[in-house]
């Protein structure tokens, strides 16, 4: 079907070209002492990009079984679109197909595994509820046009962990997610132990005093932030005025500790990607350097029209994190001495602004007092700027974790971030 | 698929040891018209068509989902779904019903309204916002339209199929000053077609968008602490949203493990609160014909004057609970299985007047304008940011702030409804949860919540 869609393209004169994206997953999801539910797909998308007389339409779909309705509406569709613009198509690049089979796996000892969780049970009986999620994500993309055919797979394993604690009828939730290559239970046990002594002090948590105080925002509340303004690198947001980067380009806007870059070659790091959504090669880059904003990110029409070359990001970024520095995450806490640690933000959706900037939200944590974790607060607000917040920057932590195929933090040390509270 | 193709899939499965077994067809497209930099900028397309199969013996549940539709595929998948389940057949073979088939009542279809006058409107929108102020540096204008046809067959012999239309347009105005930048957003949605625009004030409700957006380049910022709130009617709703819609779900109350679980019958909010989930208002936002699960959608009263009566129901947390079905199984497309979700969610209106709200406050916050927010149902612990606001100072309104947030617990929070106006509004969203994004509308007249706290600097 995709070569008939290629014919009947040239045949009307558009330009076309096809990137392909297969999914196959296997998700698991347990509720205590049994198997819940057992998901299996497979799914295909199109991603149908076209250039006909100097407009660009994509069409998004699954059904490619009739062209003609395509083409159809792609020709429709420019003629009611009023900017002419140009692009470009992928042509061979140097790159080498990277193409692996989907690993077997022992579906029944990983559920085996997720409930074998519920023994926790009688350590603690305070835990009422212990819901476990594993998916197996088996994804295939290829790029098809006239000149190429470029093809790259991954097979990535992630986990989501939820406990609730019971005491005196009040309950209390905790929660992870662990996203890796390879599927290894003894890092979920970890992090299910963690959580576990985690939600046990939370049942206790209060609000807190208002105030300015030096702040650990650890590295998966970190990169919750981070990936709220991916886009904000984005040549066309900046331009439209649709990012808090807009006019900032080649100046400071965070504290020179901060290097951010994107990283999508990295064979050990999930989000590994060789070439973009239009088949540009991807390639290591700073976006943020010692806190300068240098590099903007282009797809392949941004590109021609500020005279530049695509960044290899087309259809968004992989791996991008935040250059870890050389303090464990128990030496942030010790230097800090007296502050908050800040372990769970919600609300990014609305609460952290993609235009302006602004964060207005919901957190928990613990309080430190002389080094110490003292005790556990929740009903907290951290109210800031995104620019304000990286500015104040006292050190990064080195405890670099990945947490999407976007990417992941380390924990930062922050210095006078307002915490509205209660009392 | 057709009938007969269904049956065959339906009674496969149902030769294993199955209790339920259901089929969820969908075929959709979305455009969205996008106006940018004063041009129509892009036309995005997608189109989903695929099928999910659910199967359940009591409480194991398998869920699985394709866009391969070919018979060989679907076969597949029915085997890889029933592999683990014995051939202890617990069900007869099924014959479907006659299709029963439902439309979502249009005026204007998404093509009877021309591309040229989609066009001339996101225009208007554009002019009357830049004419404003040269302040505004930004207007992003979208027309989103749906339309998506489900077919839902199970072993009940229910084969139904409804056919949706909805229509959104959304407008986002940026103002700009010595390199500060501020927005405003408001969006309008109905399940039907372009008679929307008959509903909408263009003129006033994008000056008012303009104006805000100007307003907050200058705006104080908003105070913080615990104080009282006087919320806005139409999307302030969200309060009740997040604070306790999420919390009656089957989802977390079949579990136990929801803040409101077990407490039917009890007192859980002050007199003033009745809160009502209705699928099937007429043409609203949220509104379908029937749930993703087949079922009519319902009016589900869920507290009436402060007492808890009911929660959301779906087909397979009824068997967890044994409380009757809702209408509430939903899901944001055939790659997720359907749960108990919200439709249209309003607190009904009572008597109190809005400037006895104001007079009755010496110090506190006038939200006008609320943003989403998150809740976790099993603490009851929510938020929800606010995009406008001002501040009442000696029984006053005075000054506008520029939003923060609004944090607070479920059941605290429902007690603490003070005060209920009768100027009950809607305002439209998608909401997120476990089976994915779904068109909710949110209502509630203006409330005065005795004591929140506010997020500020």
């Amino acid at each position: 079907m995709i070569d008939e869609l290629l014919k009947l393209s040239s045949s009307k004169n558009i330009k076309l070209e096809v990137f392909i994206d297969e999914d196959e997953t296997i998700d698991i999801e347990t509720m205590n002492d049994k198997l819940e539910k057992y998901e299996t797909s497979s799914v295909s998308t199109y991603h149908i990009k076209s250039l006909y007389n100097n407009k660009i339409v994509i069409i998004n779909t699954e059904d490619i079984s009739d062209p003609e309705t395509i083409i159809n509406n792609i020709i429709d569709f420019s003629n009611t679109l009023d900017k002419e613009e140009e692009t470009t198509f992928a042509h061979n690049i140097d790159i080498r197909n990277n193409i692996k089979e989907k690993e077997n796996k022992d579906y029944k000892k990983i559920i085996n595994d997720l409930i074998s969780l519920n023994k926790y049970k009688e350590k603690y009986p305070n835990i009422d509820n212990i819901n476990m999620y594993y998916t197996d994500k088996y994804n295939k993309v290829s790029i098809i046009n006239k000149d190429v055919n470029l093809i790259d797979t991954s097979n990535i394993n992630y986990i989501y962990g939820e406990i609730v604690w019971r005491e005196n009828n009040i309950n209390q939730t905790g929660w992870f997610n662990l996203i890796s290559l390879e599927y290894d239970f003894s890092k979920i046990e970890e992090k299910f132990i963690e959580i576990v002594n985690d939600v046990k002090n939370k049942i206790r948590a209060v609000s807190y005093k208002t105030n300015k105080y030096n702040v650990i925002i650890k590295n998966s509340e970190v990169f919750k932030i981070l990936n709220r303004y991916k886009d904000m690198y984005d040549a066309e947001q900046i331009r439209n005025k649709l990012s808090p980067l807009t006019k900032v380009y080649n100046k400071q806007v965070f504290s020179d500790k901060i290097t951010i870059v994107e990283d999508p070659l990295n064979e050990s790091l999930v989000g590994r990607r060789i070439f973009d959504i239009e088949g540009n090669a991807t390639y290591y880059k700073e976006l943020i350097k010692d806190g300068k904003f240098i590099t903007k990110l282009y797809n392949n029409k941004n590109a021609i029209l500020e005279n530049t070359n695509p960044t290899g990001t087309s259809g968004g970024v992989r791996n991008m994190y935040i250059v870890p520095g050389s303090n464990s995450y128990e030496e942030l806490v010790k230097e800090m001495n007296n502050g908050i640690i800040i372990d769970s933000l919600e609300g990014l959706h609305a609460g952290a602004n993609t235009i302006t900037g602004e964060l207005s939200l919901q957190a928990t944590g613990y309080e430190v007092k002389e080094g110490k974790i003292s005790k556990a607060l929740k009903l907290i607000i951290m109210q800031t700027t995104l620019k304000e917040l990286f500015n104040n920057v006292i050190c990064v932590g080195n405890d670099l974790e990945m947490f999407s195929v976007t990417g992941g933090s380390p924990s930062i040390l922050f210095k006078d971030v307002t915490i509205v509270g209660k009392e | 698929m057709n009938k007969v193709t269904l049956e065959s899939i339906i009674n496969k499965i149902l030769s294993k040891e199955v209790d339920f077994c259901e089929t969820y067809e969908e075929d959709s497209t979305t455009k969205v018209y996008k106006l940018l930099n004063s041009k129509l900028d892009k036309i995005n397309y997608n189109h989903l068509k695929g099928i999910g199969i659910r199967i359940a013996n009591n409480n194991d549940i398998v869920y699985g989902y394709s866009n391969k539709l070919d018979d060989n595929s679907i076969n597949n998948l029915a085997d890889n779904l029933t592999k683990n389940f014995s051939d202890n057949r617990k069900l007869s073979n099924i014959t479907l019903n006659d299709l029963k088939t439902y439309k979502t009542n249009v005026k204007i279809n998404h093509n009877e309204f021309s591309d040229d006058k989609k066009r001339e409107f996101l225009y208007k929108i554009d002019k009357i916002a830049r004419s404003y102020s040269d302040k505004i540096v930004q207007v992003d204008v979208s027309f989103y339209e749906y339309d998506g046809k489900v077919t839902i067959a199970n072993n009940s012999s229910n084969y139904v199929e409804d056919n949706r239309i909805l229509t959104r347009l959304i407008i986002n105005i940026v103002a700009e000053s010595n390199d500060k930048q501020t927005n405003s957003m408001k969006t309008f949605g109905l399940s039907g077609g372009y008679e929307l625009l008959d509903t909408i004030d263009i003129e006033k409700e994008v000056k008012s968008l303009a104006e805000s957006a100007v307003k907050k380049l200058t705006a104080k910022s908003c105070p913080s602490g615990e104080m009282p709130v006087i919320i806005g009617p139409g999307f302030g709703a969200v309060i009740f949203h997040e604070a306790c819609g999420h919390s009656m779900e089957a989802t977390t109350v079949a579990l136990g493990t929801s803040v409101l679980s077990g407490k039917l019958g009890e007192k859980v909010a002050s007199d003033k609160v009745t809160i009502i989930d209705d699928g099937t208002l007429d043409n609203y936002w949220g509104t379908t014909n029937v749930d993703d699960e087949g079922n009519p959608t319902k009016k589900n009263v869920l507290i009436e004057n402060g007492i808890l009566k009911g929660y959301l129901i779906d087909e397979l947390n009824n068997r967890k609970m044994s409380m009757n079905i809702t209408g509430s199984g939903r899901r944001e497309n055939y790659k997720y299985a359907p749960t108990s979700r919200m439709n249209n969610t309003y607190l009904a209106p009572s008597t109190d007047k809005i400037e006895d709200m104001i007079k009755s406050i010496d110090y506190g916050i006038y939200a006008t304008n609320m943003g989403g927010g998150s809740v976790d149902p099993v603490t009851g612990d929510f938020n929800f940011s606010v995009n406008e606001a001002y501040l009442i100072e000696n029984g006053k309104v005075t000054d506008m702030v520029l939003g923060g947030s609004l944090i607070g617990n479920t059941l605290d929070i429902l007690k603490n409804v003070e005060m209920v106006s009768d100027d009950l509004g809607f305002d439209t969203g998608f909401c997120g949860s476990k089976s994915g994004s779904v068109p909710v509308t949110i209502g509630e007249p203006t409330i005065k919540v005795s004591k929140i706290l506010v997020g500020g600097n």
